[in-house]
């Protein structure tokens, strides 16, 4: 769950202030679009503040079975270690899953790490840059990476998906048919008890990158202006 | 005397700018540098010589990913260094990252500036999709794990080496590599060779070609070959197999900071953006008169690409 930043517009869920990242969204739809022809259970665990839990309950209207929030007030200025950290405790308290279904990264961030620190932390062989799952087996998962090969997936394993999707559009039947709520644990539920995992700190963000007054200039100015300067 | 080590891992040859960044920071923190290349290099290679204290070179087309991991994961569990910085390559980000979980210590990624204040270093990267620049710094006393895009905020004008500086260069040969079987989580991949050429030069000039120009590739090309110029793309481009990832400047490629770049049909997204902006000169050549790339650029033209490319095609092979 990500806030919705001006820079980048979601259509999704704009009252809450938080949307599904869309990496993120995108292991979700596929997943769910698995789920129709394989009987598997979809569970999504999350990380954020309480009011992220309407995005939560979006993905169990997408088609998920269950939802799990991680919520706690120690949890702020959390960087990608505690992140993954937590979300390995998390697994642990709800259950064991046959794959673990990452995105690639977030949107604000931008790090990539998250996946990578939780399956160090679960000591689970990971798969990066899958960009489509292929073949769902009883031995494993056939997934095709973003260079066009195609990489088999064993159980219990951590997959990362590359591809994004930023269309976030339920439809009414959806709505309806989830009764489903999400369930949200504190650090003590999941018997996380750490206070100095942070490893990184933020200590100044400067907004924006300065802009530049664009002289336009006509086809004979512009020709003859950018000679001068690959000439100069 | 040094008592601290600072490691600089990479999988291509370090730029002399590249180098005095490193020395800079290295003679700030009072820190011995050791270089880790994951390719072959002579072991004559001039440009190390009096700027790190020892340069170790692994030949990667020999090895998997998990076994230098393994053996990185080992080193640096030993050596304990300050700070340890990877070059941003495909490969370098992955071991990194593999890394600083293994070692939990932590990890920035993309930084584009560092700073050493204080007695503590600060990193410089973007964040909220490129549209702020953050300050970070660790924590705790640990090992620093950071990916490197580029310090290219501050200049330093000459390339000085320490000639009282001894360089010791070394192979890390199969049975020390292999020695190492620590890492147990293991990352599945299709095996390939990863080692990159050092496809960016020190040009003056690039041309930034954006999803507006797929069209006009080839003329592009040559207008490049022309003007001498390096080609950067954006990751529309390269998502679409147009150019390949190592051209790919912006948030997840490089940050370049030439005399001139000219960026052609690129819609001026800000994660591309921040690639380009510390060029000296910006020009942008877009259909679009409402693109953002204009609000980036010092002069720009709103007309159909290939009208230009042709025109600057045909005047620079009247001047040849």
């Amino acid at each position: 769950m990500k806030p919705i930043h001006n820079a980048r517009n979601h259509q999704n869920n704009v009252q809450s202030g938080f949307s599904i990242n869309p990496y993120d969204l995108f292991a979700l739809k596929t997943i769910c679009e698995i789920k129709k022809k394989e009987e598997i259970t979809l569970s999504i665990i999350s990380m954020g503040p309480l009011n992220s839990l309407e995005t939560l309950t979006r993905c169990l209207h997408y088609g998920a079975d269950k939802g799990y929030l991680i919520s706690d007030k120690k949890l702020s200025l959390s960087d990608t270690f505690k992140t993954g950290q937590v979300l390995g405790f998390a697994s642990k308290k709800c259950g064991m899953c046959d794959y673990y279904i990452f995105g690639n990264k977030s949107i604000d961030g931008e790090t990539g790490q998250v996946g990578i620190v939780f399956s160090t932390i679960m000591d689970l062989p990971i798969i990066l840059d899958i960009t489509h799952i292929l073949r769902v087996n009883e031995d494993g998962i056939t997934l095709l990476n973003k260079y066009g090969e195609e990489v088999f997936a064993p159980l219990h394993s951590v997959i990362v998906m590359s591809k994004e999707s930023t269309c976030d559009y339920l439809t009414f039947y959806n709505l309806k048919k989830t009764i489903r709520q999400p369930i949200v644990f504190s650090l003590y539920d999941i018997n996380y008890y750490s206070d100095n995992d942070v490893r990184t700190k933020v200590v100044n963000i400067k907004d924006q990158l300065k802009t530049r007054y664009c002289v336009f200039c006509t086809k004979e100015e512009f020709i003859v202006k950018i000679c001068n300067l690959i000439r100069s | 005397m040094c008592s601290q080590e600072l490691i600089v891992v990479t999988d291509s040859v370090l730029t002399y700018e590249e180098l005095s960044s490193i020395k800079n920071i290295s003679d700030k923190s009072n820190t011995s540098i050791c270089i880790i290349t994951l390719k072959k290099i002579s072991n004559k290679e001039t440009r190390y010589e009096g700027v790190a204290d020892s340069v170790l070179w692994i030949d990667n087309s020999k090895f998997t990913i998990n076994q230098i991991k393994a053996w990185l994961i080992d080193y640096i569990f030993v050596s304990n260094p300050l700070v340890v910085f990877f070059y941003t390559s495909r490969l370098c980000n992955l071991l990194a990252s593999f890394i600083a979980a293994k070692l939990k210590t932590g990890i920035i990624v993309n930084c584009i500036d560092v700073e050493y204040k204080n007695g503590e270093f600060l990193y410089t990267r973007t964040a909220m999709n490129s549209s702020s620049i953050v300050k970070i710094k660790f924590n705790n006393n640990n090992t620093q794990i950071v990916t490197v895009l580029s310090f290219t905020s501050k200049k330093h004008n000459s390339f000085c080496c320490d000639k009282k500086r001894k360089t010791i260069f070394s192979n890390v040969n199969k049975e020390v590599l292999c020695s190492s079987n620590i890492f147990n989580n293991t990352m599945i991949y299709p095996d390939k060779n990863y080692s990159e050429e050092q496809f960016f030069n020190q040009n003056n000039i690039y041309i930034d070609v954006g999803y507006g120009a797929k069209d006009i590739l080839e003329d592009i090309y040559h207008f490049a070959n022309k003007i001498n110029a390096t080609i950067g793309t954006t990751k529309k481009m390269v998502d679409c197999g147009f150019i390949d990832e190592k051209y790919l400047i912006g948030q997840s490629g490089r940050i370049i900071d030439s005399r001139l770049c000219i960026s052609i049909g690129t819609s001026g997204q800000l994660q591309h953006v921040v690639g380009i902006i510390q060029s000296k000169t910006i020009v942008a050549i877009n259909s679009d008169p409402t693109a953002e790339i204009f609000k980036y650029c010092d002069f720009g033209i709103a007309c159909r690409v290939e009208k230009i490319i042709g025109e600057l095609n045909y005047m620079f092979s009247l001047m040849d």
